[in-house]
């Protein structure tokens, strides 16, 4: 027994997703205790079918695994299917596995029809199918047959194995998943694995490449479908049988380890293409119900054009030349495309060819079908997931799949279904042991609220905000905490339904995520910057019109927020009809369970204990109200102030007129102050004082935004004293939650203080009727209906939409055009360009120079830099080339992968210059080079296959190609890797910590990793 | 069910308010040559108003408008946004109760109008809209006379009106699912009231889309043969690349039939058509595209750079899906407005669509994946509301008493005719007997095409299989009599009382 496998400090996992950011794995949870004592005392017969294609150097390692099998001798047929290899495999097998049955075919069936093979000429009950670039645990069968066994009774008849990689020490499959239009996806693949728990559980599908089935009904229902020959036929059979009313499941104890890919690994991307494409039509075909077939096929036709269509483009072609009013003359009859799209276009007639053997099929199964479409689909996963190719230009891609959803009405088949989100935080949760802010209570209490209607909602707050402060926050938070560099990793790996951006800024650091995008304008955070003194307006209003040109729904906190962000997004380019529903109101919102609050019976002995809390912003005036309050108790000899707060903990955001307020605030006897406490003790704090004093001072900024220090009050039972001019006030009066006040009216705030001070128990009246108003008009469960209609239904702006909008004819003849900027707001909230001139004094920044914050903003960068440098450090070794220290990356070998996305400044893209580490020998190994659009996307822009063995160590390798015509301004992804290199014989690159003149990201095997490869680019033949 | 909302017309013919409404773009000599035929219209003057769309032209148009027809009222465009839009423009600043929309490259009849109001008239009250007869620019050859258009709203500008009793055009007034944009009439208001043409269309198809959609509101079209245009200049769109023009076909006819069809129907003839369109893709790509470089079992190849060159017209079927898709919520709208409007059923207009199945491409292995697919989706069961196949049986004379014996068997289910081959020209004759036609032609006549043309299927004899107007045609043939054929595609029925002739064209799939 080798498992768990010893973990090794060098071969740590490099940074891969963490488990607080992988969706949901899909499948019922199905939890199934198998109790060792209860093993059936008759085992059943199991052939064990091996398919093999030229896989020689697989073989030992796999068949040495199967001859520990414990599992009885006469109950075990060990086979091996030859799908007519060119290499010595059957000698081999001959030679050192004589009792292995070897059966042979006369070509190569491929994957589906050579298992098939195996199956039919099988002796046992079962039969287990393993590919042969893998080994097993010794238990791994006698776990399987007993997880079937188990579930006979509820209709198991196949159960997967658990895949880790060959070193155990990452997930290959745990779960697969299925879009509706066909395309599989393993949700939990390149997830580090270090034992533990995973629990049995339905699955759509089991892993064809190592699963367990009763082979009887196996071939009764027609096996894999041969017509697929590789790929997705895994999943159509599993799709198949739980249509027939069976089960599948995942046996977590059966453990098999896989050098991933390392058949299909060596084949040509745009031939495996045409499988993946044709099967998953195929797929759909076959399984859908008549009522849903032709729609979803429709569906899944539109969306492969769509997908040629973005190929067309990667081959050079600009759709512009296929528009009518293009004036300019082509006399080119040919267009130059990538060959996935002829890939696309010879899968889709390859299945119309075959469309009438597929209808026999068809109708074969659903004259025996036991469950609709619709019951199927919780086990899909993510039955809306974005086939994924390309998110830098794929907004229309993308749109295009959520318009279809929507217009077909096929999203609706699985409205029902919870979906994954991601929560962006702009700032620290309340979670852990340091303070949150208010936008980070706001993040969480949406993604609260989603969770509530069952949703899946991930989390992430930025890194910078709780650096150095990392133990006081759950390990899981700091894992999957965001930066300006890895938010786009963070959804690539992902690929959630809808993603929640709390606040504009959040996504000014990624391209259009091309996911539907929520975006929660909390607040006029353009005011805060301009109090803060954060650059210029017209920077500032650029960089926030193009942040809301990447959402697609929107809410805000308030009503009168509503029509400051309405003029805003219309100038964004949002369309009138759009606005009207795709901008809602959700004010603060707060969890419907509350925390008690501690009233004291008896108040003689007591003081009436004030309280005031919250983060120092320099656009709130508190100071009137506070040393009014300070002044009144100091007179009456009664009653305390606590005043609890401090400056922001990581914006340098100036703290206005605190400072000296503090000061004053100082001498005074009955105040007394803290610092900023974590969210639990603040509310710790607030439930046992009695009174909020809740004034500021208005001005542009506080009469818009919502306060939410108001409602946290409200929800600890905190009376409040209230201005009158705040969006809340009447609720305030209507509840009587409090008592409300002109704000520069001391005189009558004085009388409020008074008639506290003499009578207490009216503020525990009013405390009551806070608790009530914060639960009726703001738990997070009410609030989130609008946000939580778009997450149940999430959809895509479409660029292209209101170019057809403008030419509608309406009834009268006149044509109507979309105004954005005629909206009618009322007066009083709309922010034209010009409005710094109107508000020059009152937005006059205090201290917030600019040379300052960005110094402070570099300093906390570098600081990032040098916390992940030593970790970066520990995995590489460091060698000097060039007079600088660089460090080679681990051995390039197969199944592994080194990439790195930069950003290309300039057109003409042309090259690549890297340095090559050869471990200071000659190595005979090939080496694959890519140029992609993203480490998502799986086609190459262009490709080359390198011999290795004249590289010398140090050496720089240019990577050259045809200029990219339109590089300027995107991201590119270079991958290196090496199909038929081994340990020992393999070269590497050199990465240093950080890259001159280039932005860049570096990955390792598809996944985000530290440190920068050591590369240049080159525009147009010269190097940049 | 005679719900529609159509308008009133009045009960005796008057001379009505007509405004011939001009899309024109940088064609100014031509523009001149029609505005001058218009000059000539035996129609009363004041009730004339001629309204010219300028689509931005960059010549000199404007200015000589302006300059020498005063009595042109001359709406500008800021940008050419096509020809729906230019016709939906005109139509709103015109005052007359009818609008002509014609082409800037045509020259109109004297008679033109007259012809056309004595269409809608002899049609009676649901026609709201009439086709002209539009000629080449020598008036030798007809390039419209009444329309149809196969299953998958690809238009064509002849129609099979009275196939096979009068292989001629249609009369006047007599039905066409639509009439031609380049020259029709129709009632202002009720144009926009449906919407006017969809400007999505751009140019191409809108005219179909809006023929199917009067149809399914309620509304007649109707044909005018004695309304004659000549078509003199015809290059409008020809100044752009074919491939510019295949986008927009590809595009416009799956948006007509994601619009017009019910639901149920739709979304079955939608996936047909995306099916059908990504073959012709592939055939129209021809030799470009090697099937065995994406093989998985063929060996490596050299094309490291992973791009292939593939023939623009090829490559305009995908981007037309593009198009396509970046129309659907636009079309969508559209198509809930209709479905939620109509009053005729698909059954009630599919019967004036023509050749259900007539292939967009020519070729006959593409014909033949058409037929195998519309078998495998079931279409045959939506054209079953077609109106019945058009069986034509060809022979010779001699063979006259076998073909009328196969006739006989075939007339209950089928709209049957016979060509018997007379080697004279001077022979031609029509002879009507129970239940079909039987016309006796030289196989050189035009009709004899034009017949195979809108056939939905074919049984011929050996020696009529010969004929290269039958080797030729894209219908499914079956040739009986015989042990084997010439035409390899054929099916070969040696047995006539087969069941298999009864409805061959089916399982000739």
């Amino acid at each position: 027994m080798n498992y768990p496998p010893e973990p090794s400090p060098i071969d740590e996992p490099s940074t891969s997703i963490p488990d607080i950011l992988t969706p949901a794995e899909p499948g019922l949870e199905r939890y199934t205790e198998t109790d060792p004592d209860s093993v059936p005392v008759a085992l059943p017969s199991v052939t064990v079918v091996v398919l093999n294609y030229n896989g020689l150097k697989h073989l030992d390692a796999c068949y040495k695994s199967l001859r520990e099998l414990d599992y009885p001798v006469d109950k075990l047929e060990l086979m091996m299917v030859d799908n007519a290899s060119r290499d010595t495999s059957l000698s081999f097998m001959r030679d050192n596995f004589p009792t292995v049955r070897l059966v042979e075919t006369n070509q190569n069936l491929g994957f589906a029809a050579g298992n098939n093979y195996g199956a039919e000429r099988a002796k046992g009950d079962y039969v287990a199918f393993l590919n042969n670039d893998t080994r097993v645990e010794p238990d791994w069968l006698m776990e399987m047959v007993k997880s079937v066994l188990a579930g006979r009774d509820e209709g198991v008849v196949c159960t997967s194995s658990l895949m880790l990689d060959w070193t155990g020490k990452k997930i290959d499959f745990q779960a697969g998943g299925v879009n509706f239009h066909g395309f599989g996806f393993q949700p939990s693949y390149g997830k580090p694995f270090s034992g533990q728990e995973i629990k049995p559980r339905d699955l759509l599908f089991a892993c064809g490449g190592s699963m367990l089935i009763d082979r009887k009904l196996f071939l009764e229902v027609g096996g894999f479908d041969p017509d697929y020959f590789a790929f997705f036929e895994d999943v159509d059979l599993g799709w198949r049988l739980w249509a027939l009313g069976h089960k599948v499941t995942l046996t977590p104890t059966a453990i098999t380890y896989h050098r991933h890919h390392g058949t299909a690994g060596s084949m040509s991307e745009h031939r495996t293409y045409v499988l993946y494409e044709r099967n998953a039509l195929y797929t759909i075909y076959k399984n859908y119900e008549e009522s849903h077939v032709h729609t979803i096929l429709s569906a899944a036709l539109l969306l492969l054009g769509q997908r040629a269509v973005r190929f067309i483009q990667a081959g050079g072609t600009e759709l512009t030349d296929y528009d009518f009013t293009n004036p300019e003359q082509e006399p080119e009859p040919t267009s130059n495309i990538h060959r996935n799209a002829v890939a696309a276009l010879l899968a889709v007639n390859e299945f119309t060819d075959n469309l009438a053997r597929m209808r026999e099929k068809r109708e074969w199964l659903q004259a025996r079908r036991r469950r609709t479409d619709v019951e199927l689909f919780s086990l899909f996963g993510q039955p809306g997931r974005v086939n994924w190719i390309n998110h830098e230009t794929d907004a229309t891609y993308t749109a295009t799949h959520y318009e279809l959803l929507n217009e077909f009405g096929i999203q609706n088949l699985w409205s029902h279904l919870p979906k994954e989100v991601l929560v962006i935080s702009p700032d620290v949760l309340p979670v852990g042991d340091i303070p949150a802010s208010g936008s980070g209570v706001r993040a969480w209490a949406l993604g609260k609220g989603l969770e509530g209607h069952g949703h899946n909602v991930h989390f992430t707050m930025p890194a910078p905000a709780i650096q150095g402060r990392e133990g006081s926050v759950p390990p899981e938070y700091v894992a999957g905490a965001w930066t300006t560099e890895n938010l786009q990793s963070i959804i690539d790996a992902m690929v959630p339904d809808v993603i929640v951006s709390c606040g504009w800024p959040n996504v000014t650091w990624t391209p259009r995520p091309n996911l539907p995008l929520a975006i929660d304008l909390t607040g006029p955070h353009l005011l805060e910057r301009a109090y803060q003194g954060y650059r210029d307006v017209k920077t500032n209003s650029a960089e926030k019109l193009a942040a809301l040109a990447k959402g697609d729904f929107f809410t805000c906190i308030g009503e009168r927020q509503k029509y400051y962000f309405q003029a805003w997004l219309a100038q964004a380019g949002i369309s009138i009809d759009e606005l009207t529903d795709d901008l809602q109101v959700i004010p603060y919102s707060v969890d419907p369970k509350q925390p008690k609050h501690h009233w004291l019976d008896d108040w003689s002995n007591s003081e009436v204990r004030f309280v005031y809390g919250g983060i120092f912003l320099p656009w709130q005036n508190p100071a009137p109200a506070l040393l009014t309050v300070a002044d009144t108790l100091e007179q009456a000899g009664r009653g305390t102030l606590e005043v609890i707060g401090g400056s922001h903990p990581f914006y340098p955001v100036d703290t206005g007129v605190y400072g000296p307020l503090l000061e004053k605030l100082a001498s005074a006897r009955r105040v007394s102050m803290s610092g900023l406490l974590p969210h639990d003790r603040l509310i710790e704090k607030y439930t046992h004082a009695h009174v909020a004093v809740d004034m500021i001072m208005p001005n542009v900024e506080r009469e818009l935004a919502f306060p939410s220090r108001t409602i946290n009050y409200l929800w600890c039972g905190l009376p409040v004293i209230h201005p009158e001019f705040s969006e809340v006030a009447h609720h305030i009066s209507d509840y009587e939650a409090g008592w409300v006040v002109k704000h520069d009216d001391s005189e009558a705030l004085r009388n409020v203080l008074i008639s506290i001070l003499a009578n207490p128990e009216e503020a525990h009246r009013r405390g009551i009727n806070a608790q009530r108003l914060a639960r009726e008009r703001f738990s997070w469960d009410d609030t989130i209906i609008a946000l939580e209609e778009f997450v149940r239904n999430p959809r895509m702006r479409s660029e292209r939409r209101s170019l057809l909008d403008q030419e509608k004819v309406s009834a009268t003849g006149v044509t109507t055009a979309t105004a954005a900027v005629q909206t009618g707001p009322p007066a009083g909230y709309v922010v034209p360009d010009t409005w710094d001139k109107k508000l020059p004094a009152k937005l006059e920044p205090v201290y917030g120079k600019r040379r300052k914050l960005t110094a402070q903003i570099g300093a906390r960068t570098s600081g990032l830099l040098r916390v992940l440098a030593p970790r970066a450090g520990s995995r590489m070794r460091p060698v000097s080339v060039d007079g600088q220290m660089r460090y080679a990356l681990p051995e390039l070998i197969f199944g592994h992968s080194q990439g790195q996305r930069f950003y290309s400044t300039q057109n003409g893209l042309s090259g690549i210059r890297f340095v090559i580490s050869t471990f200071g020998r000659r190595n005979m190994s090939r080496l694959v080079l890519h140029i992609r659009p993203n480490p998502g996307g799986s086609y190459d822009i262009y490709s080359v296959n390198l011999p290795t063995h004249s590289f010398k160590d140090g050496q720089t390798v240019a990577f050259r190609f045809p200029p990219i015509a339109d590089s300027a301004n995107r991201w590119f992804y270079f991958v290196a890797d090496s199909p038929d290199a081994v340990p020992g014989d393999a070269i590497s690159l050199y990465a240093g910590d950080r890259l001159e003149g280039l932005t860049a990201q570096r990955y390792e095997d598809g996944l985000p990793a530290e440190g920068c490869i050591v590369m240049s680019v080159e525009y147009n033949g010269v190097r940049a | 069910m005679d719900t529609g909302p159509f308008f009133d017309l009045p009960e005796t013919p008057r001379a009505r308010q007509v405004s011939i409404v001009i899309p024109t773009y940088n064609n100014l000599s031509l523009l001149l040559e029609c505005l001058g035929s218009l000059r000539l219209l035996d129609y009363p003057a004041e009730l004339i108003e001629i309204v010219v769309v300028d689509n931005a032209s960059t010549d000199r148009t404007q200015a000589v408008l302006k300059d020498r027809f005063p009595y042109v009222k001359l709406v500008t465009l800021d940008t050419n946004t096509g020809f729906a839009v230019a016709c939906n423009k005109g139509a709103a600043v015109a005052s007359g109760e009818y609008i002509a929309f014609l082409n800037n490259d045509a020259v109109v009849d004297p008679g033109w109008l007259k012809a056309l109001f004595a269409a809608l008239d002899a049609a009676g009250g649901k026609a709201v809209c009439a086709a002209s007869r539009i000629l080449s620019h020598n008036g030798e050859e007809t390039e419209y006379d009444g329309a149809a258009s196969n299953l998958f709203a690809a238009g064509r500008p002849t129609s099979v009106w009275g196939w096979p009793d009068n292989p001629e055009a249609p009369s006047t007034g007599s039905p066409v699912l639509f009439a031609s944009g380049g020259a029709m009439l129709i009632h202002r208001a009720t144009f926009l009231d449906v919407g006017g043409f969809d400007p999505a269309y751009f140019a191409y198809f809108e005219d179909v889309d809006l023929g199917w959609r009067l149809w399914a509101l309620g509304y007649d079209v109707v044909y005018a043969p004695d309304a004659t245009v000549r078509h003199i200049g015809g290059a409008t769109g020809k100044r752009s690349g074919s491939h510019r023009r295949y986008t927009l076909w590809e595009s416009n006819s799956l948006a007509t039939v994601l619009k017009n069809y019910e639901s149920g129907n739709m979304e079955r003839i939608l996936s047909a058509a995306l099916l059908l369109q990504y073959k012709r893709a592939l055939l129209s790509a021809g030799d470009a595209i090697k099937p065995a470089d994406y093989r998985l079992s063929s060996p490596p190849d050299n094309n490291v750079s992973n791009v292939e060159r593939m023939p623009k017209v090829s490559v305009a079927h995908i981007v037309a899906i593009d198009r396509f898709n970046s129309m659907l919520p636009h079309l969508m709208e559209e198509r809930r407005t209709i479905q939620a409007k109509r009053v005729r059923s698909d059954a009630e207009i599919l019967p004036l669509l023509g050749r259900a199945f007539e292939p967009q491409y020519a070729g006959t292995q593409y014909a033949d994946g058409a037929r195998a697919l519309a078998s495998t989706l079931e279409l045959y069961g939506i054209s079953d509301i077609l109106s019945p196949n058009r069986v034509l049986i060809v022979g010779t004379a001699d063979e006259a008493s076998y073909l009328k014996d196969l006739a006989s068997r075939l007339k209950d289910n089928n709209r049957v005719a016979i060509v018997q081959i007379s080697p004279k020209p001077s022979e031609s004759a029509s002879q009507q007997f129970d239940g079909y036609t039987q016309h006796t032609l030289d196989a050189a006549n035009p009709i004899v095409v034009r017949l195979i043309g809108f056939a939905d299927a074919l049984i011929v004899t050996p020696t009529a299989a010969q004929l290269d107007a039958v080797r030729s045609a894209s219908a499914p043939i079956a040739v009986v009599g015989a042990s084997s054929s010439s035409i390899e595609r054929a099916i070969a029925i040696n047995d006539p009382s087969d069941a298999r002739v009864r409805d061959f064209w089916r399982i000739s799939a």
